[in-house]
């Protein structure tokens, strides 16, 4: 085993780290029409595409150093929800398990430039049908914060034979997006909406995941593990630099051992993500890597991005503080997949078969 | 990062399985498994081993080692955990004593103890904490006083492992009042079948007893100071961290998460029923067991490299070590107390063992110290350090 990063990936994180760096405005803040513009112009969005249509297809492996440095700054990335939609178009057509229309087909290539954009809604609220004109999505679901100008719409539908993804154009007249009352979530609602593309089950019947959701798994298990990192890294900054009583409120053992206790976690769960990637790309069988991956670092995000706001006392409550970003977008990102208590019961159940 | 092994471990790997199939160690580890003794003697065992290069892997061939590289001893190490080979004469003896030869020892000294070692024709333990020492070997008083031809040295040694099977102990005595308390110290190898050598035995609630041993005016050669006189402090720090890759921690956790998962096998599809309870748990020890293991890995290819780094290897033993005792508390929980015989006599041993593993090899405190002085080394960069690991 040769446990540490490959040039490539650090030279990916040390890029995305450097761009992404001067867009922090105050309170860490960034905007996602400039993350995006930022991604595209590092051509990040090819990473993991096929070059027939336009694509690196640099892996899965490439991708987790990509997402970790995104979730590092608690960015509002489209990276994942873009590589998901590409997927989703492509694997439409491979398995011809479901439908991918003109407007996907004529879309990929843009894919890969980041010129097409997606968001990722999450809930259990749309129903699929498939009628003489394809899949038809009715239902609410919620939407968080979609990057400006997005073209489409990756949402998890019901279906007799279980949930699966579905495509929607974001600018169907059946398709309402509206704020809801709580900060960065909207509210999509489908009315008799045709999906572009829909994926075959996320779960096989041996309630296995899909490779879709694998690999979908696997990123959000980085960006997980990046925001947790960067609470983690601002929290260990502000131990040091912040004095009362005379000292650095680090030199406490109080403080300082939770901090060193989740630094170990945090090297336990980078490496299950990696090889969760690794497994991937080497089609090898990585169901419960990609789930005790998601599980752990969206269990550990939580508690993490909590505990450094924590260390910050009052100040990390503040809106100028960066902490508290991480914070709130925890609370987001570590159930977009499901709850961590239901994904460590499915890693379990997926051990024992 | 690569998660496979190369062809050549994977060779070697199979090779080990082999060896530990044969039918001198399958006759020797049942013997021990069925002795009825809460802690037979393992060194015909070890001779066993030693015969079929098992020991020294990654020793040099010049010192009786196979001159093979970190990883495959960590293949053989693997191998011989999952086949249930006791692992205390190998951590103490060939992992921390010789290891510590190799890496300070003379050349005279090297080829005297190592071949020996790697054999399983001599053995050896760690003469390190004394009565009221605890962590803080700064605190020890045992002295060595300079002689004609070497060392008089007077103490106690308290809490170690094997000491009373054991040839010779890696004591750490004062050689020096001077300066300050971590000055002085010096590393020396003490025949334990000296005269002036008392082991006694100590009952503890785990399957291996603890030893006293009282050095009461034993004679040592100058030859038997290893590295340099009063260098014992920079020397532990050093090699410290060679018991602390976390491998014998992730292994005990493996296995006892194992024995915790026995009969909730489910079938695809089928009602999980009671099992149901369980499942966040299996997933849960499961992840950390497997996580335990990469952080041992890791530690192995730092090795191959050179120098180990402590804060792998503090991460690595804390964690693998704090897992281990987790999956031992929750296996025996898991089952209860009408588990199968020889299952509940294992679950109920491990459980016994638990709370010394983070004790052992440095305890959980000393590896969270480590990790934060790391943490908090300098002035801890923000979010744009360019570092990336």
């Amino acid at each position: 085993m040769r446990l540490e990063r490959g040039e490539a990936q650090r030279d990916l994180a040390r890029a995305v780290r450097c761009e992404l760096g001067p867009l922090a405005g105050p309170g860490g803040r960034m905007e996602s029409a400039e993350v995006h513009a930022t991604l595209a112009d590092l051509d990040l969005f090819a990473l993991e595409l096929p070059p027939a249509v336009g694509g690196l297809a640099l892996g899965l492996a490439c991708a987790v150093p990509v997402c970790e440095e995104l979730g590092r700054w608690a960015a509002p990335d489209s990276y994942r929800a873009h590589a998901l939609l590409a997927e989703l178009a492509q694997a439409a057509e491979n398995e011809r398990s479901g439908s991918r229309t003109t407007a996907l087909t004529d879309a990929l290539p843009l894919l890969a430039t980041g010129k097409v954009s997606a968001g990722l809604a999450a809930g259990t609220g749309v129903l699929a049908a498939r009628t003489a004109d394809g899949w038809v999505l009715d239902g609410d679901c919620a939407l968080p914060e979609p990057p400006p100008d997005v073209a489409f719409h990756v949402v998890p539908a019901r279906t007799a034979d279980g949930t699966v993804l579905a495509a929607v154009a974001a600018d169907s007249s059946k398709v309402v997006c509206a704020a809801t009352r709580r900060e960065g979530i909207r509210r999509l609602s489908l009315q008799g909406v045709v999906a572009q593309a829909v994926s075959a089950p996320l779960h096989r019947a041996d309630g296995a995941p899909s490779p879709l959701l694998a690999r979908a798994r696997v990123r959000q298990a980085a960006y997980l593990l990046g925001l947790a990192s960067g609470a983690h890294r601002l929290a260990v900054q502000r131990a040091a630099t912040r004095r009362q009583f005379g000292r650095p409120i680090g030199e406490n053992q109080a403080v300082a051992f939770p901090l060193a206790e989740q630094f170990a976690h945090l090297e336990a769960v980078r490496l299950l993500v990696h090889e969760a990637a690794w497994d991937a790309d080497g089609g090898r069988p990585g169901a419960v890597g990609a789930t005790q991956s998601l599980a752990y670092a969206a269990e550990l995000a939580l508690q993490v991005t909590a505990h450094a706001v924590h260390v910050h006392g009052a100040a990390g409550i503040g809106k100028d503080s960066a902490v508290q970003g991480h914070y709130r977008v925890a609370a987001v990102e570590a159930t977009r997949w499901g709850a961590p208590a239901s994904l460590w019961r499915e890693a379990g159940a997926l051990r024992l078969r | 990062m690569d998660f496979g092994h190369s062809a050549d471990e994977s060779h070697f790997r199979e090779r080990v399985q082999a060896e530990l199939r044969s039918v001198p160690v399958v006759a020797e580890l049942a013997r021990l498994r069925t002795s009825g003794e809460r802690e037979p003697d393992e060194r015909d065992l070890y001779r066993l081993l030693g015969e079929r290069g098992l020991l020294g892997v990654d020793w040099p061939r010049r010192y009786g080692g196979q001159g093979r590289t970190a990883a495959h001893a960590a293949v053989a190490v693997e191998e011989m955990m999952r086949a249930g080979v006791p692992d205390t004469l190998f951590v103490n003896g060939i992992q921390t004593v010789g290891k510590l030869v190799l890496l300070v020892g003379t050349e005279e000294q090297k080829q005297r103890v190592l071949p020996e070692l790697a054999v399983g024709r001599r053995f050896a333990s760690v003469l390190y904490t004394e009565p009221e020492v605890g962590s803080d070997l700064s605190a020890l008083t045992t002295r060595a006083v300079a002689v004609d031809g070497g060392y008089r040295i007077d103490g106690v040694k308290i809490f170690n492992l094997k000491s009373g099977i054991t040839d010779f102990g890696l004591c750490v005595a004062r050689t020096s009042l001077e300066g300050s308390r971590y000055e002085g110290l010096t590393l020396f190898l003490v025949d334990l079948h000296a005269p002036g050598v008392h082991v006694e035995s100590l009952d503890t609630m785990a399957d291996e007893q603890f030893h006293r041993v009282e050095l009461d005016g034993v004679r040592v050669p100058a030859t038997a100071v290893v590295g340099e006189v009063g260098d014992g402090w920079a020397i532990l720090a050093e090699a410290l961290p060679l018991e602390r890759t976390g491998f014998d921690f992730a292994l005990r956790a493996e296995r006892w998460f194992e024995a915790g998962c026995r009969d909730l096998a489910m079938r695809d599809g089928a009602d999980p029923g009671p099992a149901a309870d369980w499942l966040a748990d299996v997933g849960r020890h499961g992840a950390a067991t497997r996580a335990a293991a990469l952080l041992a890995w890791r530690c192995a290819g730092s090795a191959d490299r050179g120098r180990l780094d402590e804060l792998r290897t503090s991460t690595a033993k804390w964690y693998a070590s704090e897992q281990a005792a987790a999956a031992a508390r929750w296996a025996l929980t898991r089952h209860g107390m009408d588990a199968p015989d020889e299952l509940a006599e294992s679950l109920d041993s491990a459980y016994r063992e638990a709370p010394g593993l983070t004790l052992a090899g440095g305890t959980s405190e000393m590896m969270l110290q480590t990790i934060s002085g790391f943490l908090f080394a300098g002035e801890p960069a923000g979010l744009a350090a360019p570092e990336v690991d």
